[in-house]
This record gives structure tokens, C-alpha cells and sequence, in this order.
């Protein structure tokens, strides 16, 4: 690695603390007892939490269990009702957000919170050239800035570049870069791998190495177990605002994770359809023939029978959500598909409604809910249809319907005419899935149905999920969470570089197993 | 948060109905002899149509999260297509039956100039603004293109009593209006068109995801929108008759004042009949109760200003408080 | 930036399309390639072209302004009587200087209302445009005012380039256009050098990572229609001295012409795009097409539908150009 004067200096500094001031000087945050309430909800409780330099440390727990609110108190959003926070040794009761960059703490958020019609070189430095106080826009400095940032991420990017034309995975660099250069010591990154491919997460894993190198101390923010294994050297639970956990990722039983998240046991049952043999298994609801999209995929076949849930798996990009929309009728696609035995012409959403096809988006907030919207809205928006005259209706029937859901998956809510945006993440996902069951569908495709979802509340909708299966409905589960594949899924079809690869029963293959067969998929990409 | 915003939407609406009550008032004991009389009422009824046939067009379209700045431009061009014809078919001495196919043609023009703005935004996928603002420029140069630039006068005397007559006492527009107005709340409230527009309105994206045939929302939506600007331009035509081009150019921003006023949100998604209307009437009895008590015309532009920017702030305190 | 991609941008599109046009025009009409004409172009940018600068930094904040007119009215009419009546003799710089100053303290109501409050801008100035020019009328005057200040009359007069034409006549390059020029340039500069310009396209690309990254919008807003208002106080002034009188019904009503001018300017409007450049050939296309159909024998009355026929075409294909270069 090249190290530019200014950080070897940085690091040269980091090794003669950590020798001669011994351990405790190398603790870069400590929390101390933080509590804080909103509104009479005690959001966090007499947390401790101390990060060291150069450490990686993932923070998990539920939608609600604080890890939010943890993260802004130490960035200085919020502060404390109780407690302190040390950082560099310096004892805040209460931190400015500047305070807090001042010290070095910098948040990756989720969105990347960077300028999409700014350069790249412009979004590294701008906070840096903000802050000199200069009045005007050195642009040499700022590229000089720029280039310095991503040396000490070992990555180059066209400087000039509109980051509004980067991948997902360049947008996420320019954040880290910004981060870094703005003289991070504490680099907080919130769910940073969910958008990225397999490669793209490599990549990252090797710079936040290198950044642990340097000194820069880590918090990871994350859902998905293999990745919090791979990455961390400690791992924290949150669980309704107080601390559950806080173990060396090498000791960590990982099998536990569930019950400390949730707090309870959580039982798996495995989804039991077998499909019957080939006399008596009866014609399929749903064939796909030799279905092709130019840049997503390439001779897709298959079929899916009535009570079967069918577990397409992939890495990002391998072109299984190009798939799941093609089969909903969204882009163009050559190829047949057959509706019980019937050819099926879906070019658009409307007719793949009339073929009895539902699907629920992987961006809930986007593109499933009509969040100021009451829940009766939300519900009977795609089976309309169905009430009252051929263009009239009257809301009372609206609201029935959607008391019938309510009561029917369990959601918890105030009543029907309540916005959707009052409800949790779990119950939204629901209100969703009640949509499209209202318009009485044979097949049901899915799209990453439990994202951004508590465990408690994917358990519950994995079970809604087996039971509506059971119910006769042929349901489709596209997903790149292992798990919630093998849980919930007869059957499963893995996906690399637009094309089925493997076809395996689920009780067939074991998680590792499963796991091994993606990421070969993700070596294979040219 | 979003609860409180939902909340505020019907607060907005309570609100408006304050001012409103506020204004009929202190207006009626300002000017109690000339305001409550028959004549004063009559001339409101007569003034107020025109400009709430363009607000309703302009509500339908913010509805949907666009904007039509067109609304005057479609008015504009189907009132002088209506003034043509009918001067090209005999002028003052033409039989009644010439207004039919006069207002035919002005209603097919309004409609023609919706399905456009709706392919330019649906089919093009031009902003809304945008799309709409060159139809504006378009359709009010082609009135002036029609009409050489000059005022089109000499219709038959059945043209004439669509904007003066009265049946029942009650003036022709007016009731053409409240007709209007009653369309506009059965649509928004009833028809599954209505449903869908609101849901497009919201959230485009999760309608699209919903099966909402999204193009046809903004189709329909557009085509209303021309349909019920070019009855707003047979009005005015038949109110003043005269068509003249640059007439009501003004009328396009107010409209969309009263929209927003009413409780239309321009965001999208939401938005009632009944507010659009105590909107306009509060408006009107305000500019009339000036002009009865012989306050400067321009305050009356100021006052409408204000409201707007008053309602906003009142939200906007509330929402901090809460 | 190589030539090749120069050629891809959009300010070059729009510049082979004027190009084009210009050349047709000259074509049908030999005299529309003489200096007279030429001037007479530049001239007629002057007001529009200043205002658009204005536009141009709001639409970037992420708003949209629909007061702009009325605050030049109100600066334009409020100047000009004050001094009409009090100080005939007061030289034009003082005169700018204090349209400036009006305009830009109205333009503060719109800052009050935008910036503090955070009301939508649309909204906002659709209510302040009505107060302003209410206020303007039934506070300052609602008649046409002839007796204003003799430096605007001579201003009116002021020719930087004279030049005798074939005809025998004269030529003339108006001085107004070194307004403009300074406009551009100001513009041009606040945009792109400083950091405050910068925090403008910050703010309007992405508020929320604006808020994030320690910028305060509240200020920035604050600035940007301020900004807008002196601008509009300026022109408020050129405008008298171009008409030789104060009409208070003036240019309130043509808000959306400008904003034509600007959204002609970019592929995509608002939040965190466009630049001087796009902006001013727009402009220039839309006063260019304005101005010749006369010398095209093309009776006037075509002139709005003409224009609206320019938006539409011009914005669709910016808009289709814009997407084919995103999925190429």
C-alpha cells in the first residue's frame, strides 16, 4: 500500500500511543449508561458501548431495538437524556453533530446521502472545502482532495464522473471517501452491503481492511449473519434499548443470533409439500418456456404447481428480479408462458391481474404502499375491481374488505381508515400481501418478501406465506436470504448470469451448501 | 407524522370554512344593504362560473400530482373556435341551432388539446410543467392565430343566453357550475377512476406496481382537464360576447390559487370537491364585498394572496405544535 | 472536457439547433444576417436574459418562482415615482441601486415564507406574486407613470456601438447589453466559483444530504430569492427606460415565458441542474424565433403559438436525447 505522507504520519502516531500508553489509550468511543426517551417510550436504557481503534464491530438488533437512535446520539443528532460519551478521550454529556465530526465520526448512511448531479471529485471534497471556510471553489484543491481520498481507499474513480452515473457500488465509495477524508476515526456504516453483488461486497470487505489498517474503527450495521461472521472482530445486540450482547465474533454462537434479537425461541418449520410424482402431479398453474430478456436473462424454464412455493435464488444482478417483473408483465420478454395449460399473453400488469398473478415488490415503501393512504385504499387498490359496479363502488365495501384482512393475516393496526405509514415495517409488508390476496390470485411472485423486516415479524410472514400455500395458491419466493430460501421453499432454482443453473428440493441442500453454490455463481461473472 | 398530515387535510378544510364564514360576515354587516340583495348575489353567480370551471380543471390535474398551466390557453382557443363557426354559419342572424355545432367543436378542441397534453406527460413523459406550459403558449397563439389577433364578435341571441340567462332565477352558469362542481365530487368520491387518480396521485410508482393502468389515469385526467377549461372559454365567450385572445389570460394562475386554497394539494393525491368550491365562493363574496363598499379593486388581489399564504401558515403552525 | 464530449452536451445540441435556424432564417431572408438585426436580437435578450439568470439559481435551489414579475413591477414603479416626483436629476446607478434594494428586500418575503418557514415555493410565491402586485397597485399607483427620471430617458439612448448599414441608417447596439453581459458573468461566477453556488446545486440535488454534510438551508434559500428579487428590481428599472414610461401592468402575466426561456436551457429542470450557458442560448432561441418572424413575413399572431410549438419540441427533445444517453 502507498501511503501519502500526511496519513503514514497518522499511523505512525496510532503505533507509538498504542505502545507506550498501553491499551486504554486505543479506546476510540465509549459510551457510558446512555438512555433516552421519546414521548414516554424509552427508546435506548443504560447502554455501555466502547469501540477501539482499528476495530470492526457489528451492531444488530430488531426495527426498534435502538440501534438507530444508538447511532445518532453518537453522531451528535440526538442527545442523551443520561450519560456520557468519550470520544478521544474527550467526555461529551451532550455532542454537536460537528463536535462529532470534529472527532471523527462519520455515518455511511444507507441512501449514501451524496449530491447525484455533483462530480465525484466535488462530492469527496466539498465538506472539506465547506469547512476550510474558504468562499471559493478551489477546484484543483478539490480534485487534489478527491484523489487523496480514494488513494487511501486504494480505488480509483473517474474524478470527474456524475455520480448520478456511478453503479450503486461507486456511490458507495464516494460516501466512504468523503467519510475518510474528512479525518474518520469511526466509520458507522448502515446496512452498507444490500445493494451490492457479490463482487462488489469483496471489494468492500478489502476496504474496510485496509481502513482497520490505518486505525479507522468500524461500526457495522447489519442483518444478514454471514457477512456480520465474515467481517467483524466483535458483535453487539441491541433488543428494546438495552445492550443483550456484546461478544468476540470468534466465541459467538451464531445460532443464537434469533434468540437474542427476538428474545425468545423461535421454532422453524419447514415448509412440507412434496410434489407428487410425475402420473399424478396434474398440470402445472404456472409453465414458463425458454423465457429470454435481452441483458437480464436468457432461456428461463419451468413450472409451478398448485401448493408449491418455488425459491428463485441469485446474487444480486444475476437477473432474478428482471424475472420476477418479466413474469408480472413489466419489460419485454420472448418466450412462452402458460397459465393452466393455457398460453398466456402478459405484456402488462392488467393482464397478468387477469391471469390471476400477483407480486409483491421488493420496495415496499416505493413501489408497494401508498403510505398517507388509508389501509382500505392500500388493500382494495388492485382488486377494485371487484366491488360494487362496472365504474362505480361505495367506500363501505372498500372498508369490509379491508376489515376481512385485517383480521385474516393479523395485522396490527387502529382500524382501517388509519394511514398505512402508522404501521410497523412487519404489518406493512402484510397490508401488501393482503392487496394483492384480495384480487384472489393462483400464482403469487415475491420479491425479497421479508427485507428490512423484524425476525419476530418474518417468521410470522413466512408462515402466512406456507399457509396461503397450502391454501392451493402456486407462490414464487425470489430472495438472496438463505435462510427465509430454505424455510419457506419446496423447491428452489438458483440463478447465475440470467439462467437456472441448478434446480434442488430444498430438503436436498444444506445452507452452506446453498451458499458455496452462490458465490461459485458470483466467480463465474466476467 | 404522516398521521398529522393526514389529519391537517381535513383541518384545512375546518379552516377554510372559518375564513369563509369569517368573510360572509364581516362582509354582510360592512355592506348589509347593498351585499344581501338578489342583485349582488346574481352578479357573484354570474362572475364566479367561468373562473371555477378553470379552477376544477386545474384541481384535476394537481390531483394527479402534474400541473396545467393550459387550462386559459384551451379556453382561449375553443372560445374563439366556437365564435368562428358561428359567425361562419350567419353571425347574429343564424337560426338557435348554429350554437350546437359551435359548442360541439369548441368541447371536441378542448378535448383534442387534453389528449395532447396527456400524450406529451403520459406517452413522452415530459414534466407536467413543462408539457404544459408549451400547449399554453400553443393553444393561446393558435386563438390568436384563429382570430387574426382581433375580437370575434356577432353570435346568435341563443348563444348569449348560456352566460346571461337565468333559469328559475338562477343564473345559466351558475348552475352549469354547481353542476360541475356536483361532477367533480361524484367522480373524485364514486368512480373507480377517481379511486385510481388519487392512488396515481400518491404514488405513482406503487399504483403502477398495483395494476393501475397509470396511462389511462392521466389520459382521462387530461381530457377532463380540456374538456371542462374549453366549457369555462364558451362562457366567457357567451358572457361578454366577444372572443377575443387575450381575454382571461390572467385567470390561469388564479385558478390554480383557488385550487390550492381549497385544499388541493399540489403534491398530489388529494383534495375535495367541497373545498374547491368554498375556495371560489370566499374568493368571490370577498372581491364583491370590496367592490360594493368601493375598496380599491387591487386589495382585492392582495386579500386573495394573503389567504393563500394565511392557510399555509396556519397549517404549517399547527403541524409545529403537534 | 474533449471535444467529442462537448459535442454530446446539450448546450451544444442547442446551439447547432439555433445555428441551424439562423442559417434558414438568413436563407429566406437575406436581411436578418445584418448587424441591425443582430443588435436588435441582443437587445431584446436583455430583460429576459436577466431575469432568467434569476430563474435560473431558484430552479437549481429546487423551487420554482411565480413573484418574480410582480417584484419587478413593484421595484420598477415604486423606484420611478419616488424619484419621478422627489429627485428628476438622480443618476441612474443610484436608481438601479435602489430597484435593487427594493427587489431584494421584497424578495425577502418569499425567503420569510420558503426558507424559514419551509412552505412549498410554488405556493408561496403564487400567493406572494398576487400580494406584491396588489400592494403595488392599490398602495403605489395602479396609473402609468410618463415624468420618470431624466437618467432613464438618456439611458434609453445609450448606444455603445453605432454603425451606419447599407440603408443609410444606423445600426445600434443598446448598452443594456453590457447589463446582461455583467449578469451572465455574475451568475456564471456565483454558479460555478464560489461555494455558496455550489451549496445551491448541494441543496437543490439532494436537501437532505445538504442538511448532512452541515449546509444550512435556511441561509442558502435565503440568499436565492433575495438574489431573485434584486435581479428582478433591475430589470424592473431597464424595463421603464426601454418603455419610457412606468406601467404597472406590465410584465406580470409573462412569468412562465422566462421560465420557458430557462427549462429550454437543460435537459432536466430543476433541484440541482442546469447552467448559465444552456440558460442564456435558450433565451436566445426563444428571442431569436420572436423577433424574425416580421422579417419572415410571417403575420405576428403566429408569434405565441410559434413559441409554444418551440417549448414543446425543444423540451421533448432534450428530454428524448437526455434518455437515450442514459441507456446507451
Amino acid at each position: 500500500m502507498k501511503l501519502l505522507p500526511l496519513q503514514a504520519a497518522a499511523s505512525d502516531n496510532y503505533l507509538l500511543h498504542g505502545r507506550l500508553k498501553g491499551y486504554a489509550m486505543d479506546t476510540l468511543l465509549e459510551v457510558k449508561g446512555i438512555s433516552k426517551t421519546f414521548g414516554g417510550v424509552k427508546a435506548l436504557q443504560d447502554v455501555d458501548l466502547r469501540v477501539e481503534k482499528g476495530q470492526t464491530c457489528c451492531m444488530m438488533g430488531e426495527n426498534g431495538s435502538g440501534k438507530s437512535t444508538l447511532i445518532k446520539i453518537i453522531s451528535g443528532v440526538y442527545s442523551p437524556d443520561k450519560g456520557e460519551i468519550i470520544l478521544n478521550g474527550h467526555t461529551y454529556k451532550k455532542l454537536t453533530p460537528a463536535e462529532a465530526i470534529r472527532e471523527g465520526v462519520q455515518i455511511i448512511y444507507q441512501d449514501f446521502s451524496i449530491f447525484p448531479n455533483l462530480s465525484v471529485a466535488e462530492n469527496i471534497a466539498f465538506p472539506v472545502l465547506e469547512n476550510s471556510g474558504a468562499r471559493l471553489l478551489d477546484r484543483q484543491k478539490m480534485r487534489t482532495i478527491a484523489k487523496e481520498a480514494l488513494d487511501r481507499i486504494e480505488v480509483t474513480l473517474p474524478l470527474d464522473r456524475m455520480v448520478e452515473q456511478l453503479p450503486v457500488a461507486g456511490k458507495q465509495i464516494v460516501a466512504i471517501a468523503r467519510g475518510i477524508i474528512q479525518n474518520a476515526k469511526l466509520l458507522i456504516m448502515d446496512e452498507p452491503t444490500t445493494a451490492l453483488t457479490y463482487r462488489e461486497i469483496e471489494a468492500l470487505y478489502r476496504i474496510i481492511d485496509g481502513l482497520r489498517k490505518q486505525g479507522v474503527a468500524v461500526i457495522f450495521v447489519s442483518h444478514k449473519l454471514e457477512e456480520v461472521f465474515k467481517i467483524s472482530e466483535r458483535i453487539v445486540i441491541l433488543r428494546n434499548g438495552r445492550k443483550v450482547l456484546d461478544s468476540d465474533a470468534g466465541t459467538f454462537d451464531r445460532t443464537k443470533t434469533a434468540y437474542y434479537m427476538t428474545g425468545r425461541e423461535i421454532p422453524v418449520v419447514p415448509y412440507d409439500f412434496i410434489l407428487p410424482d410425475n402420473n399424478s402431479r396434474g398440470d402445472p398453474i404456472l409453465r414458463v418456456n425458454g423465457l429470454s430478456m435481452k441483458d437480464a436473462f436468457t432461456d428461463i424454464s419451468f413450472s409451478l404447481y398448485p401448493k408449491e412455493i418455488l425459491g428463485i435464488t441469485g446474487q444480486l444482478g444475476c437477473g432474478r428480479t428482471e424475472l420476477a417483473k418479466a413474469l408480472f408483465g413489466i419489460g419485454r420478454h420472448t418466450g412462452s408462458i402458460e397459465v393452466n395449460g393455457v398460453p398466456a399473453q402478459i405484456d402488462s400488469i392488467q393482464d397478468t391481474r387477469r391471469y390471476g398473478i400477483g407480486y409483491v415488490p421488493e420496495d415496499r415503501l416505493a413501489e408497494g404502499l401508498f403510505l398517507v393512504k388509508p389501509l382500505t385504499d392500500n388493500i382494495t387498490v388492485s382488486s377494485i375491481d371487484k366491488y360494487g359496479s362496472r365504474r362505480l363502488y361505495h367506500r363501505k365495501e372498500l372498508i369490509t374488505a379491508a376489515d376481512h384482512w385485517l383480521k385474516e393475516l393479523e395485522i396490527t393496526a387502529a382500524g382501517a381508515e388509519e394511514p398505512a405509514s402508522t404501521l410497523s415495517g412487519g404489518n406493512q409488508q402484510r397490508i401488501v400481501l393482503a392487496k394483492w390476496l384480495a384480487t384472489d390470485p393462483q400464482i403469487l411472485i415475491l420479491n425479497c418478501p421479508t427485507v428490512g423486516v423484524d425476525i419476530g415479524s418474518k417468521n410470522q410472514i413466512h408462515e402466512i406465506i406456507k399457509d396461503l400455500a397450502r391454501r392451493g395458491i402456486g407462490i414464487i419466493v425470489i430472495s438472496d436470504d438463505i435462510a427465509e430460501i430454505l424455510t419457506v421453499c419446496s423447491r428452489i432454482l438458483v440463478m447465475k448470469n440470467g439462467k437456472i443453473t441448478r434446480e434442488v428440493d430444498s430438503v436436498r441442500i444444506t445452507a452452506d451448501e446453498l451458499e458455496q453454490e452462490l458465490i461459485s455463481a458470483a466467480d463465474e461473472e466476467t | 407524522m404522516t398521521k398529522i398530515l393526514y389529519s391537517l387535510k381535513t383541518m384545512h378544510l375546518a379552516r377554510l370554512l372559518l375564513i369563509f364564514l369569517t368573510t360572509l360576515i364581516l362582509i354582510s354587516v360592512l355592506a348589509p344593504s347593498s351585499f344581501l340583495t338578489g342583485a349582488s348575489f346574481r352578479s357573484m353567480a354570474v362572475q364566479m362560473p367561468e373562473l371555477g370551471f378553470l379552477s376544477i380543471a386545474a384541481a384535476m390535474v394537481l390531483i394527479s400530482g402534474g400541473i396545467d398551466l393550459s387550462v386559459t390557453g384551451v379556453a382561449i382557443m375553443s372560445g374563439v373556435l366556437a365564435a368562428l363557426i358561428m359567425k361562419m354559419l350567419g353571425g347574429t342572424e343564424a337560426s338557435s341551432t348554429v350554437i350546437i355545432p359551435a359548442i360541439l367543436a369548441a368541447l371536441g378542441i378542448g378535448c383534442l388539446c387534453g389528449l395532447l397534453n396527456a400524450v406529451l406527460v403520459a406517452g413522452l413523459g415530459l414534466a407536467p410543467m413543462l408539457a404544459t406550459l408549451g400547449t399554453s403558449n400553443l393553444f393561446t397563439g393558435l386563438g390568436i392565430v384563429l382570430s387574426k389577433g382581433s375580437a370575434v364578435t356577432g353570435f346568435p341571441s341563443a348563444f348569449q343566453m348560456i352566460g346571461n340567462g337565468s333559469f328559475l332565477g338562477i343564473p345559466i352558469p351558475m348552475i352549469l357550475f354547481l353542476l360541475a362542481i356536483s361532477g367533480m365530487a361524484f367522480i373524485l368520491r364514486r368512480t373507480k377512476y377517481g379511486f385510481r387518480l388519487f392512488m396515481y396521485g400518491t404514488n405513482p410508482t406503487a399504483s403502477f406496481f398495483s395494476g393501475v393502468n397509470n396511462t389511462r389515469v392521466l389520459f382521462i385526467t387530461y381530457t377532463i382537464s380540456g374538456i371542462v377549461s374549453s366549457i369555462a372559454g364558451i362562457l366567457m365567450v357567451s358572457r361578454i360576447n366577444t372572443a377575443k385572445a387575450d381575454y382571461g389570460s390572467s385567470y390561469g394562475l388564479q385558478a390554480l390559487l383557488i385550487a390550492v386554497l381549497g385544499g388541493i394539494d399540489p403534491s398530489g393525491g388529494s383534495g375535495r370537491a367541497i373545498g374547491l368550491l368554498l375556495s371560489i365562493v370566499t374568493l368571490q363574496i370577498i372581491s364583491s364585498g370590496f367592490n360594493l363598499m368601493h375598496i380599491n379593486a387591487f386589495i382585492k388581489d392582495l386579500t386573495w394572496g394573503l389567504l393563500l399564504l394565511l392557510i399555509m401558515v396556519w397549517n404549517y403552525a399547527r403541524q409545529r405544535k403537534e | 472536457m474533449n471535444l467529442k464530449q462537448i459535442t454530446k452536451t446539450s448546450e451544444f445540441f442547442l446551439l447547432t439547433v439555433i445555428l441551424a435556424i439562423f442559417v434558414v432564417f438568413c436563407f429566406v431572408n437575406p436581411a436578418f444576417f445584418s448587424l441591425g438585426n443582430l443588435f436588435d436580437i441582443a437587445k431584446s435578450m436583455v430583460e429576459t436574459g436577466i431575469l432568467a439568470m434569476g430563474c435560473l439559481v431558484v430552479l437549481v435551489s429546487g423551487g420554482l418562482d411565480l413573484s418574480f414579475m410582480a417584484v419587478a413591477v413593484f421595484a420598477m414603479h415604486s423606484v420611478s415615482l419616488f424619484f419621478g416626483r422627489n429627485y428628476n436629476g438622480a443618476p441612474l446607478p443610484l436608481l438601479i441601486l435602489c430597484a435593487i434594494v427594493v427587489g431584494t428586500l421584497v424578495g425577502l418575503i418569499n425567503s420569510f415564507f420558503i426558507a424559514k418557514l419551509g412552505l412549498p415555493s410554488f405556493i408561496v410565491t403564487l400567493g406572494t406574486s398576487n400580494v406584491i402586485s396588489g400592494l403595488c397597485l392599490a398602495f403605489i399607483g395602479s396609473k402609468q407613470y410618463n415624468k420618470i427620471p431624466a437618467s432613464m430617458l438618456a439611458f434609453s439612448k445609450w448606444n455603445i456601438i453605432s454603425v451606419e448599414n447599407a440603408a443609410g441608417g444606423k445600426s445600434n447596439l443598446h448598452g443594456s447589453v453590457i447589463i446582461l453581459a455583467a449578469v451572465i458573468v455574475l451568475t456564471t461566477f456565483l454558479l460555478r466559483k464560489t461555494m455558496l453556488g455550489r451549496s445551491i446545486y448541494c441543496v437543490g440535488g439532494n436537501p437532505v444530504s445538504a442538511a448532512r454534510v452541515g449546509l444550512n438551508r435556511t441561509k442558502i434559500l435565503l440568499f436565492v430569492y433575495c438574489f431573485m428579487g434584486g435581479i428582478a428590481g433591475l430589470v424592473g428599472i431597464l424595463h421603464v427606460s426601454f418603455q419610457r414610461m412606468s406601467n404597472p401592468y406590465d410584465l406580470v402575466g409573462n412569468e412562465l415565458n422566462v421560465i420557458a426561456a430557462v427549462v429550454i436551457g437543460g435537459p432536466r429542470v430543476g433541484g440541482g441542474y442546469g447552467n448559465t450557458a444552456g440558460t442564456i442560448l435558450g433565451v436566445l432561441l426563444i428571442t431569436m424565433i420572436n423577433n424574425s418572424l416580421v422579417m419572415l413575413r410571417i403575420p405576428t399572431f403566429w408569434q405565441k403559438a410559434v413559441v409554444g410549438m418551440i417549448i414543446i419540441i425543444g423540451t421533448a427533445a432534450q428530454i428524448l436525447r437526455y434518455r437515450r444517453s442514459q441507456t446507451a
